[in-house]
C-alpha cells in the first residue's frame, strides 16, 4: 500500500485542529492506495479509465505531476464527451440541433464551471483547503470530464428514449435527471479530493454544488432550446427563471 | 530569544485560518501583513459585489455601489473600533486597540471575500432577470405602470440582502472563533461578539441607510447618495413606516 506524504499542509491542519477543536479524517476515504503517478502515457484512453477508477491518479497529475497534458487531455475527454452527449439531445428533433445541441451543450457546462470557479476555490478555502487556484480549477476539471463521461455512459439509454418519446417535457426531464445523477457521482469525486489532499472532511462543498447545480440549471435556461428546434434564434433572449421555464414547458 | 520568521499573509491563509496566522493574531506578530491582507481582501470582495449589486439598475449604479459597499465596511470599522475596544476592556478582555481592528477588518475581510466568490454567480442570476422599464422614470413607486418593475426590483433587492446577511453570519462565525483564539475563552468571545455585533449593527445600519441606494428603484434616475436621507435617520424611518406614516 502507498503511503501518504505528510506535509506542511498535514501539520498545520493538526495545528489547527488543536488550535480550534475541530477536524478528523475519514479512514475510509479511497483515495489512499491510489494517490500515484498515472501509469504509462497520457492519452484519451488512459484518462478515461483513470476517471473512473483511479481519480486519485489524476489529482496527483494536477497537484505533483504532468499536470498540463493531463489538463489538456482533460479539456478533450470532457469536451468530446459532452459533444457527443449533445448530438444524442440532439437526435429528438433532428436537423439543425445535431450541431446546436452539442455546442450549447459543452458551452453551458464550460460557462456554468466557470461561473462557479471563484466560489469553489473560496469555499474549499474556507472548509481549509490549501490548494491553489490553478489546482482548485484542475479538481474541477477532473470533476466535469467525470461527468461528461458518465454521461456518454447514459447515452444509449437517452437516445432510446429520444426515439420512442413524443413529449418534450418528459425528454427534457430524462436529460436533466441524467445530469444530476452524473454530476452528484461527479462532485462526491471532487469532494473526497479535496477531504484527501487536505486531510479533513469539507462539508461546505455540498453547499456549493447546490449553487453549482441551479447554475447549470439556469443556464440551461439561458441557452434554450436545447431539445426542440428553436423558432426564431438559435438562442431565445426572452429572459426567465428556469423554474419559471419549465412550467411553461409541462402547461404546453 | 529566537526571533521568529514573519510569515507573508495571503488572502487563502485568511480564509483557512491556518494555525500560523491564528497565532500571528493571538500574539500580536505580522500585523501589518494582516491588516494588508484584510483590506485587500475587503476591497476586492465589496468591488466586486457591489459593482454586481446596482448591475441591475444601470452600469452607472453599479460603479457608485461598487466605490460604496467598500467604503461602509470600511467606516463601519472605523466608528464602532474605539467604542468595541472599551467594551472589550470593560469586559474584561483586554483587548489592544490595534488587536480589535484587526480583529473586525479580518472578519469583514472573510464576508466580503465570499460576497466577492458569488458575485459571478449573483450578477448571472441578476443578468437574468427583466431589466428596468425606462419608460417608469419619474413615476410614483405604486403607480400602475411601474408596478412590474418595481416588483423585479423588490425580488433582486431581497436577494442582494439576503446573500449579504448569509456572508455575514459566516463572517461573523469566523469572527467568534478568532476572538476565541485571542481570549483563550469561549465565553468570553461570546459576550464580546455579541457587544461587537449589538454596536457594530447599529451604526452599519445608520451608516448603510446613508449611504443608499446600492441598488436604487426603478423610477429614480440612478444616484450616488439621497439628500434626503440625511434629514433624518434609519430607525426614525423605521419607526414612521411601522407606525404608516
Amino acid at each position: 500500500m502507498n503511503e501518504i506524504k505528510t506535509n506542511n499542509g498535514l501539520e498545520a491542519a493538526g495545528a489547527y485542529d488543536r488550535l480550534t477543536g475541530q477536524g478528523g479524517t475519514d479512514p475510509l476515504i479511497a483515495f489512499e492506495g491510489d494517490y500515484h503517478a498515472l501509469r504509462g502515457i497520457v492519452g484519451g484512453s488512459s484518462i478515461i479509465e483513470a476517471v473512473l477508477k483511479h481519480p486519485a491518479a489524476l489529482v496527483y497529475e494536477l497537484t505533483k505531476g504532468r499536470s498540463r497534458s493531463v489538463a489538456v487531455w482533460l479539456v478533450l475527454v470532457a469536451g468530446m464527451c459532452l459533444l457527443a452527449y449533445g448530438v444524442i439531445m440532439g437526435s429528438y428533433k433532428g436537423g439543425v440541433m445535431y450541431l446546436v445541441a452539442p455546442a450549447k451543450m459543452a458551452l453551458g457546462v464550460f460557462l456554468s464551471s466557470l461561473l462557479c470557479l471563484p466560489s469553489l476555490y473560496i469555499f474549499s478555502s474556507m472548509g481549509g483547503s490549501r490548494q491553489t487556484l490553478s489546482e482548485t480549477a484542475g479538481i474541477l476539471l477532473i470533476c466535469q470530464t467525470l461527468s461528461g463521461v458518465l454521461l456518454l455512459g447514459f447515452a444509449p439509454i437517452a437516445w432510446v428514449f429520444s426515439q420512442s418519446t413524443s413529449a418534450l417535457a418528459i425528454m427534457g426531464f430524462l436529460h436533466l435527471a441524467v445530469w444530476l445523477l452524473a454530476t452528484v457521482f461527479a462532485v462526491r469525486v471532487m469532494s473526497r479530493a479535496f477531504e484527501f489532499l487536505n486531510h479533513r472532511k469539507m462539508g461546505v462543498l455540498n453547499v456549493w454544488a447546490v449553487i453549482f447545480i441551479v447554475v447549470t440549471l439556469q443556464m440551461s435556461t439561458v441557452l434554450r432550446p436545447l431539445i426542440a428546434k428553436p423558432v426564431g434564434p438559435v438562442v431565445e433572449t426572452e429572459k426567465m427563471f428556469f423554474l419559471t421555464h419549465w412550467g411553461k414547458c409541462v402547461s404546453d | 530569544m529566537e526571533k521568529r520568521t514573519q510569515v507573508p499573509v495571503t488572502l487563502a491563509a485568511m480564509c483557512r485560518m491556518d494555525a500560523e496566522f491564528v497565532s500571528c493574531l493571538a500574539e500580536g506578530r505580522n500585523t501589518r501583513s494582516m491588516l494588508l491582507t484584510a483590506l485587500e481582501g475587503i476591497l476586492v470582495g465589496t468591488l466586486a459585489y457591489g459593482a454586481v449589486f446596482g448591475y441591475w439598475r444601470a452600469p452607472l449604479q453599479a460603479v457608485y455601489s461598487g466605490v460604496k459597499l467598500p467604503l461602509l465596511f470600511l467606516l463601519v470599522v472605523a466608528a464602532s473600533g474605539v467604542i468595541n475596544t472599551m467594551l472589550g476592556q470593560v469586559m474584561g478582555a483586554r483587548l489592544a486597540f490595534k488587536t480589535v481592528v484587526l480583529l473586525m477588518l479580518v472578519g469583514m475581510a472573510v464576508t466580503a471575500l465570499l460576497l466577492g466568490a458569488l458575485s459571478p454567480v449573483v450578477w448571472f442570476f441578476v443578468a437574468q432577470a427583466p431589466p428596468p422599464d425606462s419608460r417608469v422614470l419619474g413615476l410614483a413607486c405604486d403607480s400602475v405602470e411601474a408596478a412590474k418593475s418595481m416588483g423585479v426590483y423588490r425580488v433582486i433587492l431581497i436577494t442582494h440582502v439576503a446573500i449579504i446577511g448569509v456572508c455575514g453570519i459566516v463572517g461573523n462565525a469566523r469572527l467568534f472563533r478568532m476572538i476565541r483564539a485571542v481570549t483563550g475563552s469561549g465565553a468570553m468571545a461570546r459576550r464580546l461578539l455579541l457587544a461587537w455585533i449589538l454596536v457594530s449593527g447599529f451604526v452599519g445600519c445608520e451608516l448603510s441607510w446613508l449611504l443608499s441606494p446600492y441598488l436604487c428603484n426603478p423610477v429614480t434616475p440612478p444616484h450616488i447618495v439621497n439628500r434626503h436621507y440625511f434629514e433624518s435617520n434609519f430607525y426614525e424611518y423605521v419607526y414612521h413606516a411601522v407606525q404608516g406614516r
